[in-house]
């Protein structure tokens, strides 16, 4: 009962502040556009004055006639995936400063920034720190993984070998995502008591998920199954606008924009659901 | 004389006997009887060759084939050029096959044991030993037949490439002592390579099976008998004329089923044997249906498919490198425990193989040498009858909303192939396994598909079921296809086959410019009357009328970007609704079209109707005045959106 509480606690935080979805819209928007500027230049020139549909055909073409023009759009996605990395550092900081310490004196864009600012360099050490998590992780997965390797080997079991993919990459994914819970944990601590003791943070954090395993990963659980269902419904509200007009067009563009905003609520959704939960425990 | 009297003491069998079977000039035909061990993975064998010489030379040296010593070690021909691997599949370390020859001999008479030589025609790989050859003590003449007695044992490998173990799976494929074909004089009999199949005369086979009891076995030809032995085995005798290969399967987990498949026009009946492990029936229907559709479709538009049996062979799980190999009246299809409908994957395979029958099994053309013959005039056929039954456009791909058509996924293996090997080409001689497959499979049914949309789908039609009437159980080489295409056409297409087929190059016309601009009044000095100063064309247009464009002119280029040749019909569209159609022989690098019309141009299109599916570029076959932005901003919005997304996944 009480993680409801928490996931509706987070869900109500997250849509009182559009300042912040924003601006993770904005960043996410700003680092995704030079690849998508370069591709769109390239194809233009490829396609833009052909009368050939845009099929699976004409694609293939293009990427195997267009290959300077597609490292060049490659290159620029694989930075703008770096850089979101790094940048994510920063927002999170600028959404748990804005949840635990805005409306103080700041207006709701300068918290964000501020906090931003003020974290990145205790989100980044413990983003280091966080190998640790990560080097344990892999030595579950690693012997489980050879195990499975040596009973597929030679098998004739076509269920089984199925059965133990599908278990591999649903424990690593369960191994990413536990992680990445704990550390939103480690960043709450961090926030809340405005505390350089970074490493301790993440052993609190570790022992706090670990403490209340069932709370937590309930809590992940729903809000993951919210960022499921607001996948589905843009999947199915994406085939409303099939064909190439400039009002489709339009129209599927700021779909997706709304859709990656309703991303970054979700992201708050995440990060306040999980410091009520941590507040109250 | 001294000959002569060799050849009768050492008894050997010569008859100037009529080669004709039901069907077939029977050169090599076998009586085997063969034990299947399964605690060695060996089969036992003893039989008889029956071989005719068809042609105008005698012989003193026979050549066979011992395709399994492919796998005795990691230095043969086969293992070297690949590494160990076949289609993905990576050989066992401790698993080699082989065949060991005990015996070989005239039939009551000389042991040609002692003459046994290991050839190495093609590599001089010492190691390799696939070809043997015996010396007669006389030689064979033209039409004399010679019957010899062979005793061998086949030890299988675990199968990785076609043929061998799993579990208690056995597919046993190219496991006997085949001689080669004696053509024109001299024998072809290749060593087996990584890309090549295989290549052998007509004949009579009657094999006799003894296998544990609980096996069920399938094999090529109809079953004329089946025994129990006292010793917990049964012995199974299959038959078949008019083939030149012999395979069989056992394994106590198939699940038999039996269905008549009748045809009235054309006249066809024939029993499906479908051979299926227990853990894929889930599968079965799919296969039985596409065997229906093959059998249909092959039959209707080459010729009625001739045998008593079609057995299908789905490979038990483990061994799905046993998967898509033909045989004789037999073939392995392939399929997993959990294959989704949409993944057309067992259906494309049944035609395929089963397609084989016709290309290949009927009309046997050397697979050493001229591989496009089976594989590519296959793949055309794979390609028109899964596009008749399972749709344009989706019938390899049909799932959550991804559709993948057959020529489509073809087409695609030409633009992704390298320039560097044509069609026809020793199969061994490729750079690569890549190169092999896109040239042999893909861009020889390429060519063909583009071949039919150019003379006419009726023509292609009378082409295809001429050279199977013509040329079924016979050897053709690629000159009678096209000396056969050249008649039903009425055409001369050398130059069309002598590029496709012998250049590694491509096809590739481009619409690479079209622009359109204002013709104004004349401006600067022209000499108006002679012996009279010249005027200024600016005068003399402010003289008249107010200066306006009275015409635009219009440029089209089009140029040749790739070697190939094929002449070009252009369409060039105006504003008001003009069209106007050009000709070009498409020889040059490029040509200009040039209008002075009244009307600016909009569009100039060239392969108008879709024809030229080799053609590697489809995108720049056309151009228009003003872009059209639409289709790109909407690719590449998605692509901006797919980023985002993934973006917004990403956090340290």
């Amino acid at each position: 009962m009480d993680t409801i509480r928490f996931y509706a606690h987070g869900i109500r935080e997250a849509s009182r502040r559009p300042t912040m979805i924003g601006l993770l819209w904005l960043a996410n928007i700003v680092l995704a556009a030079p690849a998508c500027l370069l591709f769109f230049g390239a194809l233009g020139a490829a396609a833009g004055k052909s009368t050939a549909p845009l099929d699976q055909s004409a694609a293939f073409e293009f990427l195997t006639g267009s290959t300077g023009e597609i490292r060049g759009v490659i290159t620029a996605a694989l930075a703008a995936v770096v850089l979101s990395a790094f940048v994510s550092i920063f927002l999170y900081g600028g959404i748990l400063h804005g949840l635990v310490r805005g409306g103080i004196g700041e207006r709701p864009g300068q918290a964000f920034f501020a906090g931003g600012a003020r974290y990145y360099g205790r989100f980044l050490l413990l983003a280091l720190y966080s190998a640790v998590l990560w080097i344990s992780a892999l030595a579950l997965f690693v012997p489980i993984h050879v195990l499975a390797t040596a009973v597929m080997k030679d098998s004739t079991n076509e269920q089984l070998g199925f059965a133990l993919t599908v278990f591999r990459v649903a424990l690593a994914l369960f191994m990413v995502y536990f992680i990445k819970m704990i550390m939103d944990y480690a960043r709450i601590r961090i926030v809340r008591g405005d505390t350089d003791r970074v490493y301790d943070s993440l052993a609190w954090a570790v022992r706090f998920v670990f403490g209340r395993l069932g709370g937590t990963l309930l809590l992940y659980g729903m809000l993951g199954v919210t960022g499921w269902a607001m996948l589905a419904a843009y999947l199915v509200l994406c085939r409303i606008f099939p064909g190439s007009t400039t009002m489709a067009v339009l129209s599927g563009f700021l779909l997706a924009q709304i859709f990656i905003a309703g991303r970054g609520w979700l992201k708050i959704a995440y990060q306040a659901a999980e410091l009520e939960l941590s507040s109250r425990a | 004389m001294k000959k002569l009297v060799l050849g009768l003491a050492v008894g050997i069998f010569v008859l100037n006997a009529g080669l004709y079977g039901a069907l077939s000039r029977e050169v090599a035909s076998y009586d085997i009887k063969a034990r299947l061990i399964p605690a060695t993975r060996t089969i036992e064998a003893t039989g008889t060759l029956t071989w005719t010489n068809d042609s105008e030379t005698a012989v003193s040296e026979l050549p066979f084939h011992l395709y399994m010593n492919a796998f005795k070690n990691n230095r043969t021909t086969f293992m070297k050029e690949r590494g160990g691997l076949h289609r993905g599949f990576e050989a066992g370390k401790d698993d080699w096959g082989r065949i060991d020859v005990g015996r070989i001999g005239i039939a009551g008479g000389a042991d040609l044991a002692g003459t046994m030589v290991f050839l190495r025609p093609d590599d001089g790989n010492p190691d390799d030993q696939t070809v043997m050859q015996v010396t007669l003590p006389a030689a064979v003449g033209p039409g004399e037949r010679i019957v010899l007695e062979i005793a061998f044992a086949t030890r299988l490998p675990k199968v990785f490439a076609r043929t061998g173990y799993s579990g208690e799976f056995y597919m046993v494929g190219q496991w006997f002592p085949k001689i080669g074909v004696l053509r024109n004089g001299a024998w072809k009999c290749h060593q087996y390579h990584a890309h090549s199949e295989y290549f052998a005369d007509f004949g009579a086979y009657k094999v006799e099976l003894t296998v544990p009891d609980e096996y069920v076995v399938g094999a090529t030809g109809r079953r004329e008998s089946e025994r129990k032995n006292a010793d917990g085995t049964k012995t199974l005798v299959h038959v078949q004329e008019d083939v030149h290969d012999f395979a069989w399967t056992a394994c106590p987990d198939f699940v038999e089923s039996r269905e008549r498949f009748v045809l009235d026009d054309p006249p066809v009946a024939t029993e499906m044997i479908l051979l299926v492990h227990k853990a894929h029936l889930g599968s079965r229907d799919r296969y039985a249906l596409a065997l229906r559709r093959a059998l249909e479709f092959f039959s209707r538009s080459y010729g009625p498919y001739p045998y008593a049996t079609v057995t299908l062979v789905d490979p038990a799980p483990g061994a799905a490198a046993a998967g898509g190999m033909e045989y004789p009246t037999l073939f392995t299809a392939g399929t997993t425990s959990w294959m989704p409908a949409g993944v057309r994957l067992p259906e494309m395979v049944t035609i395929h193989e089963f397609g084989h029958g016709y290309w290949y099994g009927i009309v046997a053309s050397d697979e050493f040498e001229e591989a496009w013959l089976d594989e590519g005039i296959n793949s055309y056929s794979e390609v028109k009858a899964m596009e008749k039954y399972y749709g344009e456009g989706r019938s390899m791909v049909d799932i959550a909303g991804v559709k993948i058509g057959d020529s489509a996924s073809q087409r695609l293996r030409v633009i992704g192939s390298g320039r560097f090997d044509p069609v026809l080409k020793d199969s061994w001689s490729y750079i690569s396994g890549a190169s092999y497959g896109a040239n042999v499979y893909a861009k020889a049914a390429v060519m063909l598909l583009t071949l039919e949309r150019w003379l006419g789908e009726d023509v292609m039609a009378r082409i295809m079921r001429t050279y199977y009437e013509r040329w079924k159980f016979r050897h053709p080489t690629s000159e009678d296809f096209i000396r056969v295409a050249e008649e039903e056409s009425g055409r001369d297409l050398g130059w069309f086959f002598d590029q496709v087929l012998r250049s590694p190059d491509r096809l590739d016309y481009a619409v690479s410019e079209l622009s359109c601009r204002e013709v104004n009044e004349p401006g600067g000095l022209f000499d108006t009357q002679k012996g009279k100063p010249a005027a200024d064309g600016r005068a003399r247009g402010r003289a008249g009328e107010a200066a306006k464009p009275t015409s635009y002119r219009s440029e089209v280029v089009i140029a040749r970007k790739g070697e190939w040749i094929f002449p070009q019909e252009l369409l060039v569209t105006f504003a008001d609704g003009r069209k106007v159609r050009e000709d070009w022989d498409g020889k040059d690098r490029w040509k200009r079209f040039v209008y002075e019309l009244p009307v600016k141009v909009v569009s100039a299109e060239l392969d108008l109707g879709r024809k030229l599916l080799l053609d590697v570029n489809r995108l720049n076959d056309s151009r228009t005045l003003e872009p059209e932005r639409g289709p790109v901003r909407k690719v590449s919005l998605r692509l901006l959106a797919w980023l985002q997304g993934l973006l917004s996944l990403i956090s340290l």
